[in-house]
């Protein structure tokens, strides 16, 4: 853990690496664009390199945002660390999987800046993050990436639904309305669809089973009860009451 | 006292419940639950997000697109000879092996058998792959007329040199797309169930007509219940003679390409798609491990047990005096490949069924009983004729056999 002294360096360096990080992984990902099916080699045999190259990009710019918001704000406690932490490296770990080894400089160098962060991050840091609301809506921002990932792989009319329903999933989680039924019934109505259209993939309707479930238990009053109470402290302080 | 040896009476608690000794054992087990049910939830995310990547990964979405598929939808875009190979390349052939090379000039095409291909054990004497090049032939020559070429065909131009299957010369000629040539993207083997409908007469005899033009060809059907139920019978027994010939089980397995970069990589070969299984099953096959060759031989058997020789509403049994003729072996083929395009197009659907005919070649080639060959022999009435090839025919149950199969592109396959 850092010291007073050597936070402000470290907390720079972190922004450094992680701006690097992905500034590079963008870079990537547009060679994998552009030449893609010239170096399939390098760029992990893919089949769809445009595709794959496009989400890339988009996952590394979402690492960017990370990284510049790290950089522009003062206040680096509470919540911001690990999600700034989860930003870099959920974009880090999924590009392994997308462009081979056009990946493992960008993709090692935001880990490394993301396990910095978590390294030197306090206990109350997570304490103030680990809220289960939170968590469950953490999850369905992960589910709602498979949908436009999965969106993303196939074509046509269903391909639209996956990445429509990804996308409006990410909308309503990003502003937490105070119209909790209305937020569930929107996350349905994006899940839905793309579940329908490909059913027969086995995948899709899991996935949407997940997000009515994980939404119900977020959004529907009464689901969780454990809303704005600290997950982590709240189940240690309930654990360790004896009798 | 007497108070003090009664159990004190239980207290109240405000919602009017009974209070527990310990109060906060009830917060305790709902902040465990609450715990477990998100520690499940995420497992859950984590799971999902490992199949959606199988998914991925295996092209459960991109079912029939990639570069394997292309020779299916850019078959007619092509000009002059070359487009003639682009019609040949999409010929039913065994295992979808594509065991097939052509060599093209502005007024001839030589179609080549590229024995690099050769299946093995499962067509020890080269039956099916001689079968198969006569369908690409068929397919060509379909082409050549749709062209504007007037083809010649002449078949092992080369005395002496077998691999030199065929010469087509092309001179101009009048330009006429046939409705067999219309079918040619849309001919796939089924593999799955078949309606409990039966086949007319009529559409059979016009199947067979077919063939008039082709010297030393026959073709019979079974259509009675009885002899359906003989000829399956003897397609099961003979699959199952091929799953414990070793040699042939690893031959016939090795054709089979079990992950989407494979089948993206290699364009030929079986695929879970074209095995006729419905949408949800293929996607969930696609999503489990390869499963092994013992395995892939049990099921095989079994899909020949049910669906395909149960709902076969007939068979039909291409004869020619002698099946070790590679030359009537490729007449052969083109009558094969023209009853399956015209199934394409009048709303039937078909399956080859070769179990017969590969144990039949084994027996041969190893010298051993002559269980099948006797039985085969049986199954053609005229003296002087003999089975080349099988196959079944019905009204299809659904779409699940229409799937396409990879291909090689005609640039991959002209030498």
């Amino acid at each position: 853990m850092s010291t007073p002294d050597s936070a402000p360096t470290l907390n720079r360096l972190i922004g450094v690496l992680a701006t690097a990080g992905a500034t590079l992984g963008i870079i990537a990902g547009l060679v994998d664009v552009a030449v893609g099916p010239s170096i399939r080699g390098w760029v992990g045999n893919k089949l769809n390199t445009s595709i794959l190259g496009i989400a890339t990009i988009a996952l590394s710019t979402l690492a960017l945002a990370a990284a510049i918001a790290w950089q522009r704000n003062g206040s680096r406690v509470g919540l911001r660390r690990p999600g700034t932490a989860v930003a870099l490296a959920v974009p880090a770990i999924l590009c392994f999987t997308t462009i081979g080894r056009l990946w493992y400089l960008p993709g090692s160098i935001l880990l490394i800046a993301a396990a910095t962060i978590l390294v030197n991050s306090t206990r109350e840091d997570f304490e103030g993050a680990m809220n289960a609301r939170r968590w469950l809506r953490g999850l369905l921002v992960i589910l709602g990436g498979f949908y436009v990932f999965l969106g993303a792989d196939a074509l046509g009319l269903a391909g639209a639904l996956g990445i429509a329903g990804g996308l409006c999933i990410w909308a309503v989680l990003a502003h937490d309305s105070a119209l909790r039924r209305a937020s569930f019934a929107v996350i349905a109505l994006c899940a839905l669809p793309f579940a329908i259209a490909t059913w027969w993939s086995a995948v899709t309707p899991l996935i949407a089973l997940l997000m009515l479930v994980l939404g119900a238990s977020a959004e529907l009053p009464g689901r969780t009860n454990l809303d704005g109470r600290g997950l982590i402290r709240h189940g240690r302080r309930s654990l360790t009451r004896g009798p | 006292m007497s108070a003090t040896l009664s159990p004190p009476p239980p207290s109240v608690n405000p919602q009017g419940g009974l209070a527990t000794d310990r109060p906060d054992e009830g917060t305790s087990r709902r902040a465990f639950l609450g715990r477990a049910g998100l520690t499940a939830g995420t497992a859950l995310v984590l799971g999902a997000g490992g199949l959606g990547y199988r998914a991925y990964d295996e092209g459960v979405f991109q079912t029939g697109q990639g570069g394997a598929y292309d020779a299916w939808r850019d078959w007619d875009k092509q000009r002059g000879p070359i487009a003639l190979v682009s019609a040949a390349i999409l010929a039913a052939n065994p295992h979808n092996s594509q065991a097939w090379a052509f060599r093209v000039s502005p007024d001839r095409v030589d179609v080549y058998a590229d024995r690099a291909r050769h299946i093995g054990a499962v067509d020890p004497l080269y039956r099916e792959m001689y079968v198969g090049l006569g369908a690409s032939i068929e397919n060509l020559l379909l082409a050549a007329r749709a062209n504007g070429y007037d083809a010649r065909l002449s078949l092992l131009p080369s005395p002496g040199e077998p691999v030199h299957a065929a010469r087509v010369d092309l001179a101009p000629g009048t330009a006429h797309r046939g409705s067999l040539y219309e079918q040619i993207p849309h001919r796939h083997t089924d593999r799955s169930a078949f309606l409990a409908q039966r086949v007319p007469n009529r559409v059979l005899a016009e199947m067979t007509a077919l063939g008039e033009d082709l010297p030393d060809t026959r073709l019979y059907w079974f259509t009675s219940r009885a002899d359906t139920q003989r000829v399956g019978a003897l397609m099961i027994a003979a699959a199952e003679a091929l799953t414990k010939d070793r040699e042939q089980s690893v031959d016939d397995n090795r054709w089979f390409r079990h992950d989407w970069d494979a089948i993206q990589s290699h364009k030929d070969g079986l695929t879970l798609d074209s095995q006729g299984l419905s949408e949800l099953t293929t996607a969930i096959a696609k999503l489990l491990p390869a499963t092994s060759r013992t395995y892939n031989d049990e099921y095989w058997v079994k899909r020949t047990r049910d669906p395909q020789t149960r709902t076969a509403a007939a068979y039909g049994v291409i004869a020619v005096p002698n099946p070790a003729d590679h030359r009537q072996r490729m007449v052969g083929g083109r009558l094969l490949e023209r009853i399956h395009l015209w199934t394409a197009g009048n709303g039937l659907s078909l399956g080859h069924m070769n179990q017969i005919t590969e144990r039949v070649d084994r027996e041969r080639q190893l010298g051993l009983s002559p269980v099948f060959q006797t039985a085969a022999r049986q199954l053609v009435p005229d003296k002087g004729y003999e089975q080349l090839v099988a196959f079944r025919i019905g009204y299809p149950a659904s779409n699940d056999g229409r799937r396409l199969s990879p291909r090689r592109t005609a640039a991959a396959v002209v030498a």
